[in-house]
């Protein structure tokens, strides 16, 4: 484990934090955080733990309920029991069987912008609608953003 | 009596028989099968573990009508309309514009071309193109690198995209399950599991009870994963946490 990964700061099972959070190491929560998390480091967020607010860190292992957006500029763990509803933007992301997650997912180990295949790429195929006009069903679930 | 005539009919019983004399074989070659008579078995040469038959999910091709059978596939018969249904894996290394119907797997090698046939399968190993026509696969449509087809005019229940392979759909893509190896940009419908692999690209979105991505693999995506049994819980902690504050 590096200096980044030992949690400096713990929120325990029992406390809650109404409010923002700001830690220069890494953060393992295990309580109630009502604000935003932003950590230099690593951070932890328990199988209790229940955050309404944006996370920011270097990497995120999540085993709880997240409301907000999650950006990591290396890694996003989602674990079995984990919730997260907001959108996820990270370099790596890792997510196992059983997780809920609504939201708009940004990942791209290259860290390159994510090329869109060439139009009549693959013969017998349609091109894709990045350069076609707007068509209702290829919005997604979440219809204009 | 003619039994000597008739198949050799292997029932469970006879095969538990078989896996125990075949563990007394193994721990003790010289031990008798049953024990001596009046003693206990070894514990070694109890039988600790059922060998079952492997069970085949068969849809009639002909009536559309769903069945299982166990054990060997030989000679299968749908059991509504009377029809002998083919077992044979077929691989098409040419032209083919005709009618091809089996219960096995039909693999299309690069060279293949279905053109306005008309396919029956369990499993599609696809290589080749296929275009034109109309493709039932009941288990899993697995594509390969350089390989073609209109996913609009197939059906299938599993979708397996290796590394390699370009797949954008223009329609949504429904099915169970979907492992993702190599790039789809497609708005996906899944009743099952959704595996983006390491190295495999998705772009789109994702409505399914069950997402697994491996470290590696690239997502810009609209994700909804979600089930009924998960959405509960999570909102009774929504609002438990609403009221908290």
């Amino acid at each position: 484990m590096t200096t980044h990964d030992t949690p400096k700061t713990i929120v325990a099972a029992d406390a809650e934090i109404v409010g923002s959070l700001k830690s220069a190491s890494s953060v393992q929560v295990e309580g109630r955080l009502g604000g935003d998390l932003t950590c230099a480091g690593f951070a932890h967020i328990g199988p209790g733990a229940v955050i309404r607010g944006n996370i920011s860190a270097e990497s995120v292992t999540l085993s709880g309920q997240v409301s907000g957006n999650i950006t990591a500029r290396e890694r996003v763990d989602l674990k079995q029991a984990a919730r997260a509803v907001g959108d996820i933007k990270a370099k790596r992301l890792v997510v196992e069987d059983g997780v809920v997650l609504i939201g708009r997912v940004e990942v791209n180990p290259s860290g390159a912008p994510i090329a869109v295949p060439a139009a009549g790429g693959t013969p017998g195929l349609e091109t894709p609608a990045a350069d076609k006009p707007s068509d209702d069903s290829r919005r997604g679930f979440f219809g204009k953003r | 009596m003619a039994a000597s005539k008739d198949p050799v009919f292997i029932d469970g019983y006879s095969s538990v028989q078989a896996v125990r004399r075949l563990r007394t074989d193994g721990q003790d070659a010289t031990a008798p099968a049953g024990g001596a008579a009046g003693t206990e078995a070894p514990a070694a040469a109890r039988f600790r573990q059922t060998a079952m038959p492997i069970r085949h999910e068969i849809r009639c091709y002909r009536c559309g009508f769903e069945f299982v059978v166990t054990g060997r596939l030989d000679k299968v018969l749908c059991h509504k309309c009377r029809t002998f249904l083919s077992t044979e894996n077929h691989t098409v290394d040419g032209l083919w514009g005709g009618r091809l119907e089996t219960i096995g797997a039909i693999t299309v090698t690069p060279t293949g071309l279905i053109k306005a046939g008309e396919v029956f399968a369990m499993d599609l190993l696809l290589h080749g193109r296929i275009e034109g026509g109309q493709l039932n696969v009941k288990r899993r449509l697995e594509v390969f690198a350089g390989a073609s087809l209109d996913l609009a005019s197939a059906t299938f229940r599993d979708l397996v995209i290796n590394a390699g392979m370009v797949l954008v759909p223009a329609e949504p893509v429904v099915c169970r399950d979907i492992t993702i190896a190599g790039e789809l940009e497609a708005v996906v419908e899944c009743s099952g599991l959704v595996t983006v692999k390491s190295g495999g690209l998705f772009r789109g979105a994702i409505r399914a009870p069950r997402l697994a991505v491996e470290d590696g693999a690239a997502i810009e995506a609209d994700v909804a994963v979600e089930t009924a049994e998960t959405t509960a819980p999570a909102t009774a902690a929504a609002s438990e946490g609403e009221s908290h504050d």
